[in-house]
């Protein structure tokens, strides 16, 4: 039977795949569609300046933060707060993550107190953490730090208990040991869904740093973004938000780039 | 319960072996119940049962990954207690360490075990590369599995766990997800390995005629509780094609253990769940 549409034919079935140029021009209607409305809304006059910028005034507010204001040194430091949480998070989460995903005893001695901790908003723990750390840099890379490792830790954990009893065992029957079957099987089998599992800690450590930032900073695109709100400047929130933004995708890529390129053996590799 | 031709000591003997399993806090689950067998070097022997009866149970005890709850199993005169490489296993789920090549995976044992068998490297090489030939992955040798077929991923994991040269192969349903007519391929395979190397096999299944095709002596498993009512050699002649299912003497043995198949079931499931 011959179909009217064959394109929308086939984009509309289920987890067919499409072409890159669909994929590119798929993306381009959402970015579209984002400033189309945004545009309509603001140009349009539907909404007030006061509480939606024009896209153009964002766009020159951004030119004027980087030129004019040194918004550079604003990212670089708040990218380097998130950096530095990001890997001291990393550091603990991946050793316990997989050690609880692995021995049952220790998922024993570790599941419910990292759960009962994770629940505790991180937002709540910042008088402590001030009371501890002061209200400098180290303040702000231990919340970004706490927040992620309880994010990150439980998911490393899933990923290590993901690999089946089958593989394990086989290992055995070829000659593994404890420690063999550690380092030969279960941590390479586990590493690129780890590596998946830290792009997601990475987006979560944005998340908070604005959290961290809402204590005495005088730098740092959440300052800048805690500060243009206190001026109502609202173009300047939108720049701030944007820059978050766009960070965010170019790290998200990097771990992409880092899964494709590091490990072409993972089946999963190419459906992210 | 066993008796054989040649008159030595079999390699592996399982004496009145038991096992019983905690479920969920009540009370404890029967699955196997004095099973004792042997096998003697050089046999390709079959259990075969229904589904639950302790199959894989039984195989994983004689592996080693799990410890009996009674009785206890020898391998070459020793107490098995842990696994161990002379002991290979295969599972029914694929299990090719994705992170490696069909040629690492088959490297996989040799390498781990080179230090105390004192095996140089060019000579795990060529190892590998004798046994990927064997089972026909000749094209595939370094590829990663993920591109492979079910198939072509249980001819790895055989593969891998003969290169390791294990004195006897444990092989739990290993063509259990496969298709029609890869199982066959794959059967042909097995015996044809077997009959080259006379490696000594203990296969498990709930094929009936996979049982009678691959094997030169067959135990009938029953289950709740999970034990050997009967033992059966296979006097059918080798080679044995897609022709011998159809022969008088195959349908006799079919007939036989289908019916002790059926037999025990029925009585099994007054005391069953
Ligand atoms: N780890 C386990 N915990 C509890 N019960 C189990 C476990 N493994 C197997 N069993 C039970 O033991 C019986 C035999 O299982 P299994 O050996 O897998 O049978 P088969 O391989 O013949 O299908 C089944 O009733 C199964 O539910
Ligand atoms: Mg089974």
């Amino acid at each position: 039977m011959k179909h009217r549409f064959p394109f929308l034919r086939d984009i509309t079935r289920p987890k067919e795949p499409v072409s890159r140029r669909v994929a590119l021009l798929a993306l381009w209607t959402t970015v579209a569609s984002f400033f189309g409305i945004w545009g309509l809304l603001t140009y349009g006059g539907y909404v007030g300046g006061i509480f939606l910028p024009k896209p153009h005034k964002v766009l020159v507010e951004l030119f004027n933060l980087f030129i004019h204001e040194g918004f550079l040194l604003d990212v670089w430091i708040s990218t380097s707060v998130v950096v530095t949480g990001f890997l001291i998070a990393s550091a603990a989460a991946i050793p316990l993550g997989m050690l609880m995903g692995s021995y049952k005893i220790v998922f024993a001695m570790a599941d419910i107190p990292v759960n009962f901790v994770r629940y505790i908003p991180v937002s709540g723990l910042i008088p402590l953490l001030i009371l501890w750390f002061g209200i400098d840099y180290a303040q702000k890379v231990a919340v970004i730090a706490i927040g992620t490792f309880f994010l990150e830790v439980l998911m490393i954990a899933d990923t290590s208990a993901a690999i089946t009893k089958e593989i394990v065992d086989t290992s055995y029957t070829l000659g593994a040991n404890r420690l063999t079957v550690l380092t030969k099987v279960l941590i390479p089998a586990a590493l690129p869904g780890v590596v998946d599992n830290l792009r997601i800690g990475m987006s979560g450590a944005w998340t908070y740093l604005v959290i961290a930032e809402l204590v005495a900073a005088d730098h740092g695109i959440g300052y800048r973004i805690l500060n243009a709100m206190r001026g109502l400047k609202v173009a300047e929130i939108f720049a701030g938000l944007l820059t978050i933004g766009l960070l965010g995708v170019l790290f998200a890529r990097l771990f992409k780039l880092i899964l494709t390129w590091g490990f072409p053996w993972y089946e999963q590799a190419e459906a992210r | 319960m066993s008796r054989h031709p040649d008159a030595g000591p079999p390699i592996l003997s399982v004496r009145g072996v038991s096992k019983e399993f905690d479920a969920h806090g009540r009370k404890h689950i029967a699955a196997l119940s004095g099973i004792s067998l042997d096998v003697w070097q050089g046999e390709f022997v079959t259990i075969v049962g229904s589904s639950g009866c302790g199959k894989t149970t039984l195989l994983r005890m004689i592996a080693g990954l799990i410890r009996p709850t009674a009785g206890t199993i020898l391998m070459d005169g020793h107490e098995v207690d842990d696994p161990g490489p002379e002991r290979g296993m295969v599972f029914q789920a694929y299990t090719p360490f994705h992170w490696l090549s069909v040629r690492r995976n088959v490297e996989f044992g040799l390498r781990l075990t080179r230090k105390a068998k004192g095996l140089p490297p060019a000579e795990i090489a060529r190892r590998a590369e004798e046994w990927i030939a064997i089972v026909g992955l000749h094209e595939f040798a370094d590829v990663y599995p993920k591109v492979l077929s079910g198939g072509m991923r249980q001819r790895v994991a055989i593969a891998r766990a003969l290169a390791n040269d294990p004195e006897i192969l444990l092989l739990d349903e290993p063509f259990g997800a496969l298709d029609a007519q890869t199982r066959t391929a794959m059967q042909e395979l097995l015996v044809k390995i077997w009959e080259d190397t006379h490696k000594t096999i203990l296969f498990v299944t709930h094929d009936v005629d996979e049982a009678i095709l691959l094997s030169s002596r067959i135990l009938v498993m029953a289950p709740h509780p999970g034990r050997i009512v009967e033992e059966i050699a296979v006097s059918l002649p080798r080679p044995r094609t897609i022709d011998t299912l159809v022969t008088p003497e195959f349908l006799e043995f079919k007939r036989k253990i289908l019916g002790l198949i059926r037999e025990f079931s029925m009585a099994g499931r007054k005391c069953g769940p």
